[in-house]
Formats: C-alpha cells, structure tokens, sequence
C-alpha cells in the first residue's frame, strides 16, 4: 500500500489526490482484501489499479492544464495557450500510443528495467556512501589511526592510551575523542547464561563524539574513566525493551557480566548505534579495564573523533601528522616511523564496498544506456513508418516546431510511464538486492529505502532517458524530406535515420562489449578467489568462542582444565572427528602480535618492526582446522610448562626470516635478547589466509597451550556430518562443565569463507547480471537494425534472388553487413574496455585488469551472440520470394 | 429534454445506475457495478473518483450524510434531481437505440434478451 500511496503521489495532480486520495486508497485496500478474502490472487487486482491509476492521472493532468489555459481542450488548435498546448499534445502522445500497444508494452518495459534497476542500485549507494551518518553533524566524525606503513605495518593500526592522550591535547584537532574496545561479556543471573556484545568506550566517545541523549538516566562521566571506578553499563533501547521489557526501574539495576557487577546507569535514545559496532547492546566504561595498562609502542584500542569547529579532515590530518612528528622526535624508542593518519569517519567505514558500488551504479548506467539506444532505434524505426503521416501534416503547414515537440512529448511520455514502472521494479528489486547481499559485507545496509532523495534520482534520470532517446528521433523525424517521400511508396525510407541506428548499434555492442569483459574479469577473479587455498578446510567444521570470566578461573591450570575436559568431552561426541582450541580462528577479523628476535640476528632498530601474530594452540587444533604440518611435529602432550619452551611458525616466518630452514632454530619475544626466553622452533605449518582473502599472510607463531594459557579461546571441531546439528550437544557439554558459562558465535566455519567471499559475491553477480543484460539487449539491437534493412531491401533481394543468385550469397551479404557493424563496435568497446577495466583493479584477485584470455572469450562470445542475431534476418532475405516481390510493384 | 444532453460514457452511466436506489461509498459502487454485470465491468478506483469528481462539479451527484458503522471516513454520494434525469435520458437514449437495432432484425424478440 506504500508503494500505491507512492504511484498516486507522483502520479496524480495534488488537488485531486487530496480530494480523493484517501477515498481511491480506501477502495483499493477493499478491493484487496475482497479478493484476498475470495482467496483469489491480488496480482491481477494490483495491476489492473495500477494501470487505472496511471490513466486517470493522464485524464487528469491534461483536464488540469485545460482548466489552466481556461478553457476546454479541443483539437482544433487555436488560441492556443501554453498549458493548453501542452494538454493537447499529452493526450495526442497518449492516444498514439495507445493506438500501438505492443511497440508502447515493449518500450516502456525496456525502459522500466533500465531504470528500475538504476534505481535499485543508486538507493544502495546512496544509503551506503552518500547520506550522512545518523548523527549531529555527520561530517565532523573521523577515525583516527597509527600510520605504521614506513615499519612495513599497515596505514590502519591501532592506538595505545598515551598517543591518544596526546591527541586530544592536541589544539584545534579535535573537539572530543573517544576509544572503544569490543566486549563480550556473559550475562549471568537472569535467564541461560548468554553473551551479549558490547563496546568498551571511553566517557565522552557516547555524549562527546556522537552527540547521542540518554533516554533514561546519563552516559559516562570522566570520573567513570578510572580504573577503579565501579562498573557502569548504558544499554541501547532496542536492548532495553527486549531484555528488560523496557522497565524504567533498570538505571540502577545490578548486572553480572562476566562475573563483575555493573550497575546500570542509563539508556541509550532509540535508534542510536555506534557506526563500527551496530548491532552493540550495551556500552560499559572502559575505565573498568584500566587504559594504563596499554601505553606507547602498544596497539591496543582504535579511536574516533569528532574534528575541532572549522576544521576539514586535511587540515585535522595534517595537524596529526605534525604531532606524531613531534612525538617521533620525544620518544624516538616507541615512535620512530609511526605517523597518524585522519579519515572521515564514514569513508573509512565503507572503504571495502565503496568502489564495488561505484562500478556498479556505472554499470547499471551503461544498461539504461543500452536500453535508451534499443528505444532509440525503435523509435527511428517507427518514424520512418510514420514519414507518410507527418509529411503529410507537414505538407498541411504544421510546423516543424510542432512536429519535434510533438514527438519529444511522446518521447517525455514512454520515459515517464518507463520510470513509473522503474519505480516499482526497483520497490522489488532493492528487497532482492538486499537478500543477496550477505550480512555485514556492505555496512549501513539496513538504511537503504526509496525516499525522496531517491525518487529525485529517477526523476532525473527518467526525464534524461525521455530526451536521449527521444531527441535525435524527433530531429531527424520533424525535417522529412515531404516530396521524396509522398512521391515513393514508402518503402524506400532510410537517409538520416539509418545512418543514426547504424552508428546507435555500434554504440550499444561498444558499451555491452566493455560490460562483458569487467564482468568476465570478476568472474574469473571470484573463481580464482573461491578456489585459493585458504591454508584450512572449512567444510565440516564448527567453530565457536569461550571466554572464562577472571574472577573465577584465576589459574593457568584451572583455565587449561576446563579447555582440556571441554576438548575430552567434544571429541567423544558421536561423528567429531577432532577438536582443539586456538586463540584466533581464521578470518574471524582477530589476532594480537608480538615483537620478536631471531636467535644469532642483531635486534631490528627503532621503527623496523619485527613482529609475528601469536597463537597458543592445543593438540587436535590443525586436525580440527585443517592447516598442514609441512615440516618438523606438531605439539605434543609433553609439551607442558615443566618442559622446553618450544613453538611452530608458519612458512612465511620461516621463509623469511629463517631462509626456509627454520627447525631446531631458536625466537624470542621482547625487544632486548638480554635475559630473552629463547624458544625452540620444532616445526612449520602452512600459512593461513587469517585477515582476508585477499591479504597475504604475514608472519605468525603457535605456542603450545599448555605453555602459554589464554582464558579467551575459539574451539574448532571436526565432524563427518553437518556441523550445524552438533550445536545442541556442544551447547550441553559446555553447561554440564560450568552451568555459568555460554559459548557465542557458535557457526560452521564456511560460513566465515562464504562471509569474505560475500562483498565479491555481491559484486560478481550484480555486473554478470548486468552484462547479460546488456548482451541481450544489444543483440536485440543488432537484430531490429539488419532486419529493418533486410526489410527495406527485400525488393532488392527478390531482384537478386531472380537474376540468378542464390540464397547462400544473400545471407552472406547481409551477415557481412551486420558483421561490419558489430565489428566497429567490438573494436570500439575493447578500447573503451582496456580504459574502464583499469577502475576494477583493486576489485580484481590473481589476474590482471588486461587479462587476455577474458578479452579474447568476450568478444568471441559478444561476435558470436550478435552473429546469431543477423542470421535470422539473413535467412529472411534468403528466402524472399521474387515473384511475390516483383508483384507487389 | 434528453436530445438536448450529450451521451455518457459507459462508466458513468453505471455510477448513476448503481446510485438510483440508495447512497453508496465509493467501493460501494464499484462492488454494485461488477456484480449488476455479472464482473463485465470492474471500475478502476481512480476512473471512479476522476468520473465522481466531474460528476459532482455538473451537480449530478452530491455527498450524503450517512452514518457508516464500519468506517465513518467513507464518503457517501447520492443522486441529485439533475443526475437523475441525465440517467433516465441515456436509458432513454439507449432504449431508443435498441428499438431501432430490433427493427432491423438484429435482436431477437420484443420482450427477452
């Protein structure tokens, strides 16, 4: 019904709808639920009021403009006022039109899908990358990284509490600054123990930064900074009303998360998020966790800020970079080659799908392109049908003014009736579109919606489409050459108009051709990309996080206990194959590194960074994952605290700070080999695309969990069967060892893969979409220009055929002609292709944005399809019938 | 008289028709129309309104004040003198026709259909 109040809202002149809008709409909902109550379809009752929705809009509009000119529309024409001109011609347009249904069906349908799907897409970049975030002031938040690139770390890397103390010190930078952690603390005490996600922040990130109101009670205060404030926690509303029924008594209410009390002292106003955790349920302090204990040279919290009044994100990032100058120079020790660098907030959020977008709306662009040349050409094609009746009028004095606005208006129509329909292509179409986008692989998703902004978009590109297809038509249409054509029998037609769809059609093959090959490219990228080895096997695994509250599991032995009976436990399950514990699966987006040293190496100097993600691993775990053993023994029983300190690294340690010889040597972490605890490398595991997988792997370090003990673990277990059914009996081992605890992110592991595959995916199968599209459509275009000539010349071809030619030559002669045409337009797409496809470079993995082999399958394909579409007309002309033709004389 | 008003469209003459015995909402209308018809004819909600709008400006129907239990938003309309007999003439006018096609043979008897 929205979408109905939309139609009438754009249709419908304003002093009529709000006469009857609210009565017509009351009908219609009757009507259907008439017939959903008959249990009939409502398909048919749909279209039907669309449709009549779309006709009395049309009587309407024109009886306003007559009223206006003041007086009654008659066709005679004279005393003409503007508004009743245009009346006269809109209903003109209208009832030629309707006097030829099927070319209308077809070109406003044509003309629908190009702008529906235009429409459907710019609603997705415009939610994502053009709107302002949903809060004060959007475009003065920023993120605030370490630039460690010149330590060959990357240009996005965390802060530490002191560097970031600095900063918001720092005049005219920033007004307020905020740290957040993720958080993921246990909530026991009320139902199931449950995990709920969180964010740890500092006092002014929620109040400061964002600007947000509490709904109840405060945010954070400086005081709840410190580190031995008593726990405080601000619940979002959504959290609010579903776990605590929106109670007002909850400020003030204790809660257990992770075994710590933590008062409530307010919530959040409804709708508000923070951008980099949306789905967050509830905020604590981060004082509770003690920012001291991360200080310079750490990477332990990321920062957001909101710039000082006045202040560009240039200038803020050329001022950060000043002090990180300055800082380089005070504490040369921790700071050498690390810089800040400050992005707006919402670019950096949507850095990963921004160009993906982007190609794609161009993309989409070029189909409505195609799609107004196909229109183009129809239209050309009827205007030369048409030359007989306008050079009559024009031989009756109409003038060539008329002529062309007569014809524009028409044009104006189809375009308008083609958005209309685009309108409600694209209501369906961004449903679909948002289904196959996978969860959390484009953010700000949840925000795309067809609102006014929108509707703009295609009013604007609607009314583009109308005058681009529509203008060459109605100029070549308006100058006729009246005695050549009143004298000939309107067959011979062709001059201007031919030469236009001729060059129409290459134009199209151009811009289906430079479709195809971006998405061939992606394709064989996103083959390439699913089939890489991802250093593990996903299939059959299921994964899941534990985290032992502090409180109570104070001991490395008593942590080891619980993970070692979990393991027990999980591997006497019926169908597991094998399980183990690692502190970070692969691409679930964490990890910590270390520095470390290379035994018989000098340390590296200030600002070389020599650091290795580090993974306390226990036996079963490569089993469970997957990853290869490539050289030397995976850990074994004996390896415990009592025995030599010994660990696996993977092959890119090995390779590169090793040479490839890495067993029996010896590490150590720690910037110093002064009293270093030096470790024996015992073996080599592949490597893992941990980050991405498109990342390359970096070096990493297993240790033995019976040496190095982390009381927050993520469990991978093997199983023969569908990992999912393990679920149940995984949950029920775990409460049976501790009824307090709760295991989160319980998934398959391939459901991590399909997740990083996802922005691909999206990408991929949106532009073969559109480039199978486009392929249709110029293959369409190609078959409407050669059989309009084939037509043209099939007296010339029965002539032929009856001096003796034969069928074959004919066809020969008409698919070289058609060969011609799409010839120039594959030559003229493979250039603008070498051009655009440059763009898809950072989209593309393991091939070039000039892969030759995806040229050379393109224009085959594209050769081949067009080919197809000439040869139907060629056998057309083969047969034409010389004595029939010759008749018709 | 009746030769002096111009003919009416089909939709037209069956809002007047649906009206002649009581007031009715528009959906009231539309739902008479399709069942005098045996669902022949289905009025589009917008044709309804665009012909009751011109309707209403001619004076030949007029709102009425009816007291809807099920919704009071509904807007009844009824019949004027004038809608009335614009109806009556096209009955008039039609019936005439009718005559004429059964005088030239082209329907069957004077009484059945």
């Amino acid at each position: 019904m929205r979408l109905y109040r939309t139609l009438m809202w754009l249709l419908l002149p304003p002093d009529f709808r709000r006469e009857f809008g609210d009565e017509i709409q009351r009908a219609v909902t009757a009507r259907l639920d008439g017939a959903r109550a008959r249990g009939a379809g409502l398909a048919p009752v749909w279209a039907s009021e669309v449709w009549d929705l779309v006709r009395t809009g049309a009587r309407e509009w024109s009886a306003l403009a007559a009223e206006v000119a003041g007086a009654r529309i008659d066709d005679t024409g004279r005393g003409d006022g503007i508004m009743q001109t245009l009346a006269r011609d809109i209903r003109y347009a209208f009832r030629t039109l309707m006097r030829a249904p099927v070319f209308t069906a077809v070109v406003v349908t044509t003309l629908g899908l190009g702008i529906g799907a235009n429409t459907a897409i710019f609603s997705v970049v415009d939610a994502v990358l053009l709107e302002g975030l949903p809060y004060d002031e959007p475009d003065r938040l920023v993120n605030v990284w370490q630039d460690a690139t010149l330590r060959g770390g990357p240009d996005t890397e965390w802060f530490n509490f002191e560097d970031y103390d600095d900063l918001r010190a720092e005049p005219n930078l920033l007004e307020a600054a905020g740290a957040w952690n993720a958080w993921q603390p246990t909530l026991t005490g009320i139902d199931e123990p449950v995990v709920l996600s969180g964010v740890s922040v500092t006092h002014a990130m929620l109040s400061g930064v964002f600007r947000a109101r509490p709904q109840l009670g405060r945010f954070f205060l400086p005081a709840d900074d410190t580190p031995d404030a008593p726990g405080v926690v601000v619940l979002s509303h959504r959290t609010w009303q579903e776990r605590f029924g929106g109670d007002p008594g909850v400020l003030g209410r204790s809660l257990t998360l992770s075994e710590v009390p933590h008062t409530v002292i307010g919530v959040a106003e409804p709708g508000f998020q923070v951008p980099f955790a949306p789905n967050a349920e509830l905020f604590r302090a981060m004082g509770v966790q003690g920012p001291v204990q991360c200080t310079r040279g750490c990477y332990g919290t990321r920062v957001v800020g909101r710039l000082a009044p006045g202040v560009s994100v240039e200038q803020a990032h050329i001022r950060a970079r000043a002090l990180a100058a300055r800082l380089e120079e005070a504490y040369p020790g921790t700071n050498t080659n690390l810089s800040f660098n400050v992005v707006g907030l919402q670019a950096d959020l949507t850095r990963g799908s921004a160009r993906g977008l982007w190609v794609l709306l161009g993309a989409v662009g070029f189909v409505l392109l195609i799609a107004c040349t196909n229109v183009a050409n129809l239209l050309l094609a009827r205007a030369a049908a048409r030359d007989g009746e306008i050079s009559v009028r024009v031989a009756l004095g109409a003038g060539r003014g008329t002529l062309f606005r007569q014809l524009l208006t028409e044009s104006l129509l189809l375009a308008a009736a083609g958005g209309l329909v685009g309108v409600v292509l694209a209501w369906w179409g961004t449903g679909a579109l948002l289904a196959l986008a996978p969860d959390g692989s484009v953010p700000r998703l949840d925000s795309v919606s067809l609102d006014l902004g929108v509707l703009g978009f295609t009013a604007a590109i609607t009314l583009l489409t109308g005058v681009l297809f529509g203008l060459l038509p109605s100029w070549g249409a308006a100058r006729p050459d009246i005695h050549r054509t009143l004298r000939a029998t309107g067959r011979s037609g062709g001059g201007l108009g031919a030469t236009m769809r001729r060059w129409l059609v290459v134009l199209q093959v151009a811009m289906a051709m430079v479709l195809l090959v971006g998405s061939g490219l992606l394709i064989r990228s996103f083959d390439r990309l699913s089939s890489a080895d991802l250093g593990f096997e996903p299939d059959g695994v299921l994964a899941l996080q534990m985290a032992l509250p502090g409180q109570r599991y104070t001991e490395s032995a008593q942590i080891q206990d619980f993970y070692f009976s979990l393991l027990d436990r999980l591997r006497a399950v019926p169908g597991v194959e094998a399980a183990g514990a690692v502190s970070s699966l692969p691409l679930a987006g964490q990890d910590g590194d270390a520095s470390f040293l290379v035994e018989g190496e000098p340390p590296p100097p200030p600002g070389i960074s020599q650091a290795a993600w580090t993974r306390p691993v226990t036996e079963g775990y490569f089993e469970a994952a997957g990853l290869d053993l490539v050289e030397g023994r995976d850990f074994t029983l004996g390896d415990d605290g009592e025995a030599p300190r010994v660990v696996l690294v993977n092959e890119t340690l090995a390779e590169r700070y090793y040479g490839g010889d890495a067993v029996g040597r010896r590490l150590a972490f720690g910037s110093s080999p002064d009293g270093a605890n030096w470790r024996t490398i015992v073996g080599v595991v592949g490597d893992v695309r941990h980050f991405g997988l498109k990342t390359p792997p970096r070096p990493a370090v297993y240790f033995p969990y019976r040496q190095v003990t982390f009381a927050q673990m993520a469990v991978a277990v093997r199983t023969s069967g569908d990992p999912t059914a393990l679920t149940p009996e995984v949950r029920r081992v775990i409460a049976d060892l501790d009824p307090s605890l709760a295991a989160s992110g319980i998934r398959p592991l391939r459901e991590l893969v399909d997740q990083a595959l996802g922005p691909d995916r999206f990408v991929t199968l949106l532009l073969g979409l559109f480039a199978l599209t486009a392929l249709i459509l110029a293959a369409v275009g190609v078959y409407g220009v050669i059989s309009y000539g084939v037509t043209r010349r099939y007296r010339e071809m029965g002539i032929r055929l009856a001096l003796g030619a034969d069928g074959a030559t004919l066809r020969r002669l008409v698919v070289r002609g058609g060969l011609g045409l799409v010839g120039s337009g594959v030559v003229l797409g493979l250039v603008g292709a070498l051009g655009l496809t440059r763009l898809l470079q950072s989209l593309l993995f393991g091939i070039e944005a000039t892969d030759p082999v995806t040229f050379a399958t393109t224009t085959l394909t594209l050769t081949a399809v067009a080919m197809a579409a000439c040869w139907i007309p060629a056998l057309r002309a083969s047969r034409a019938d010389p004595v029939r033709v010759l008749r018709e004389e | 008289m009746g030769q002096d008003r111009q003919p009416v469209s089909e939709a037209v003459f069956h809002i007047l028709l649906s009206l002649v015995d009581d007031p009715r909402h528009g959906y009231g209308i539309i739902q008479e129309v399709e069942r005098r018809t045996g669902g022949r004819v289905v009025l589009g909600s917008g044709t309804l309104y665009s012909a009751i709008k011109r309707m209403r400006r001619d004076g030949w129907v007029s709102e009425a004040d009816v007291d809807d239990q099920e919704d009071p938003r509904r807007r009844y309309y009824r019949l004027t003198d004038e809608g009335r007999g614009v109806a009556r003439d096209e009955a008039r006018r039609l019936e005439a026709m009718v005559r004429q096609a059964r005088a030239k043979e082209l329907l069957a008897g004077g009484s059945g259909g």
